[in-house]
């Protein structure tokens, strides 16, 4: 089989295996949703860690300010959740085009620093503006919008919606890696010196990886706040942006799919090993401390590793 | 006129428990290049060793004399097994790491003492208020800012005066040609990860009164201590001792002034540094 025929069954066995996942029962369904969703914040966190170098600890600000937006037009202004998912991702864009602007200035912890401080700034508005955003309750209330005339309240419906979202982030961010802008990205993280010699205007290029990011993370949010029809300020705190770091070192940074990989494996352990005791976190501590010990490549790098090496050449 | 002179006793207070904190992170970071994000997690450590002290042998001065052991004895372990193994991989992976052992000490700490807020106890010397120039002030937070200063100048004759401060400078401003001249930086590593272990450990046990000890404390000094950092500039002292006045100052007048800005000040404040001085302001501009 050569690589395209390879790479096409790759994607349709994919779309299979998404396409029965409701036949497995609500929960599973919901659940399956869930890991899509941060799959996706996962991955566009990835460009930034993964392929620009960047260590961000405040991914969670796009993701969140467009699940707000989403739902604050629905709740407020009733618009329908199709115009509030596009409004947010654009709001998610731009506001990652500002918060990268300031922020790719420095490097390092710094840089760690700052995007923490810019997320945490914005939860800080979203608890403290209640008549807009409910403040710590929380806004409930939006309702789903309906596609072809079917309600997303139904739980496969939801499912396909953010599977499909799954699948374009997914393809996009394939073909954004293998394009020359992908290689510039990788040059920069590969070695940053380099490529300012050869002339890339490499502050420029970091700033474009950073609000593409943002924005797709604005995809993530959007389709969180189509599955939970209710937003609340913990979508802006440090720790999911932490949650989301986890998920991209597990999965393996610098790869397209090892973050969503990534985003099963917490998602599962937390399900899984929550469910038998209140210390889950500290498993997730354990398999991450020897993960960034033992498997700094991640899982999904490590399996490719293998993959490459089985591969005569 | 009280009451900033309470609110500038409070927020003095808190500035000796962010230097604390902020003193070890700096350190470790000017001469080791690593930054530790399980820094806070030895402040709650080190607050819960003295609470286990504290009821072991009913005081609180036994607690403040011994708590930093066990603590520093974790943290060694730490440095020896984990940590080392990182130093010749980037930035990063030693944040991913000491970001994953948070998880691993709150949860643990949650086992052993469970998740309701615990007090340390104040000796009977110390409870109470005690009048200066009119100004009622209580006792205990007259004596976390002697006893930080007191740490402040110790850190700084060490530092500055003595043989061990001297090769700890020389790390500090080149590793490489350090090791050159006779130095053993492993275990200069090793021993300033430790001191810098060991004051976060002391500044969870005086916390221990005044912010009460429950496990998530370690986060909630860990980022404000982070901010006193970067605003300081990573590896000096004298920026951490600085910006702890400040952002401790900064935090205490801001909530009592602007209460819905609260959570604003402090970041607003990194932001602004930050964006016009990205060494910090006291850095040595290679961070």
């Amino acid at each position: 089989m050569d690589d395209r025929a390879k790479r096409i069954a790759g994607w349709v066995a994919l779309i299979v295996a998404l396409a029965l996942v409701p036949l497995t029962g609500s929960y599973a369904t919901s659940l399956a949703s869930e890991v899509l969703v941060f799959a996706i914040f996962a991955m566009s966190l990835d460009l930034i860690i993964g392929y620009t170098g960047l260590l961000s600890f405040g991914h969670a600000a796009f993701f969140g300010v467009s699940a707000y937006t989403m739902v604050i037009l629905g709740v407020h202004l009733g618009w329908s959740g199709w115009i509030g998912f596009a409004a947010g991702i654009a709001v998610s864009a731009a506001l990652a085009a500002a918060i990268g602007f300031f922020s790719i200035r420095v490097s390092g912890i710094p840089f760690l620093m700052l995007t923490m401080a810019f997320a945490q700034l914005l939860m800080s508005v979203s608890i403290k503006w209640r008549s807009v955003t409910g403040g710590t309750d929380g806004l409930s209330g939006f309702k789903r919008p309906t596609l072809f005339g079917w309600s997303l309240d139904d739980r496969a419906l939801q499912f396909y919606v953010i599977a499909v979202g799954f699948l374009l982030v997914l393809w996009f961010l394939r073909r954004l890696i293998a394009s020359p802008l992908g290689s510039i990205f990788i040059g920069i993280r590969e070695n940053e010196q380099r490529m300012r010699a050869a002339g890339y205007p490499v502050q420029r290029f970091k700033l474009v990886s950073f609000t593409i990011a943002g924005a797709l993370a604005g995809v993530g949010g959007g389709l969180y706040a189509m599955l939970n029809a209710y937003v609340s300020s913990d979508i802006l705190h440090w720790s999911l942006s932490g949650d989301a770091i986890i998920m991209v070192i597990l999965g393996g940074a610098g790869t397209v799919i090892g973050p969503a990989i990534g985003a099963a494996m917490f998602l599962l352990i937390k399900n899984v090993v929550s469910s038998r005791t209140d210390y889950w976190l500290l498993w997730v501590g354990v398999i991450f401390i020897a993960c960034v010990m033992f498997l700094p490549q991640g899982v999904w790098g490590w399996v490719r590793a293998r993959l490459k090496a089985r591969k005569p050449s | 006129m009280e009451f900033i002179a309470t609110q500038l006793v409070n927020g003095l207070a808190y500035g000796v428990l962010l230097f604390l904190m902020s003193a070890g992170l700096s350190l470790i970071f000017g001469l080791m290049n690593v930054v530790n994000v399980a820094h806070g997690s030895f402040f709650m450590l080190g607050a819960f060793f003295a609470l286990a002290i504290q009821k072991w042998t009913g005081s609180f001065w036994a607690a403040l004399a011994l708590s930093w052991i066990p603590a520093v004895a974790v943290g060694v372990v730490m440095e020896r097994v984990f940590i080392r193994k990182l130093y010749t991989r980037g930035h990063l992976d030693q944040v991913l790491l000491t970001f994953g052992f948070t998880f691993v000490f709150v949860d643990l700490v949650r086992m052993v003492w469970g998740a309701d807020i615990r007090e340390l106890a104040i000796p009977d010397v110390l409870s109470g208020v005690v009048e200066v120039g009119g100004v009622i002030v209580p006792k205990y937070r007259l004596f976390l800012i002697a006893f930080g200063g007191l740490v402040g100048l110790l850190l700084w004759l060490f530092l500055e005066r003595s043989r061990v401060g001297a090769m700890v400078r020389a790390g500090v401003d080149d590793a490489f040609t350090a090791t050159g001249i006779g130095i053993n930086v492993p275990l200069l590593f090793a021993s300033v990860f430790a001191l810098g272990v060991g004051l976060a450990a002391i500044g969870g046990t005086v916390a221990g009164p005044i912010l009460g000890l429950y496990p998530g404390m370690d986060i909630e000094i860990l980022i404000p201590a982070f901010i006193v950092v970067v605003i300081g500039g990573m590896g000096s002292l004298r920026g951490a001792f600085v910006a702890s006045v400040f952002v401790g100052l900064v935090d205490t007048f801001g909530k009592a002034y602007f209460p819905d800005l609260a959570l604003f000040m402090i970041y607003l404040l990194m932001v602004v540094v930050l964006l016009t001085r990205p060494q910090g302001l006291f850095g040595i501009g290679r961070a």
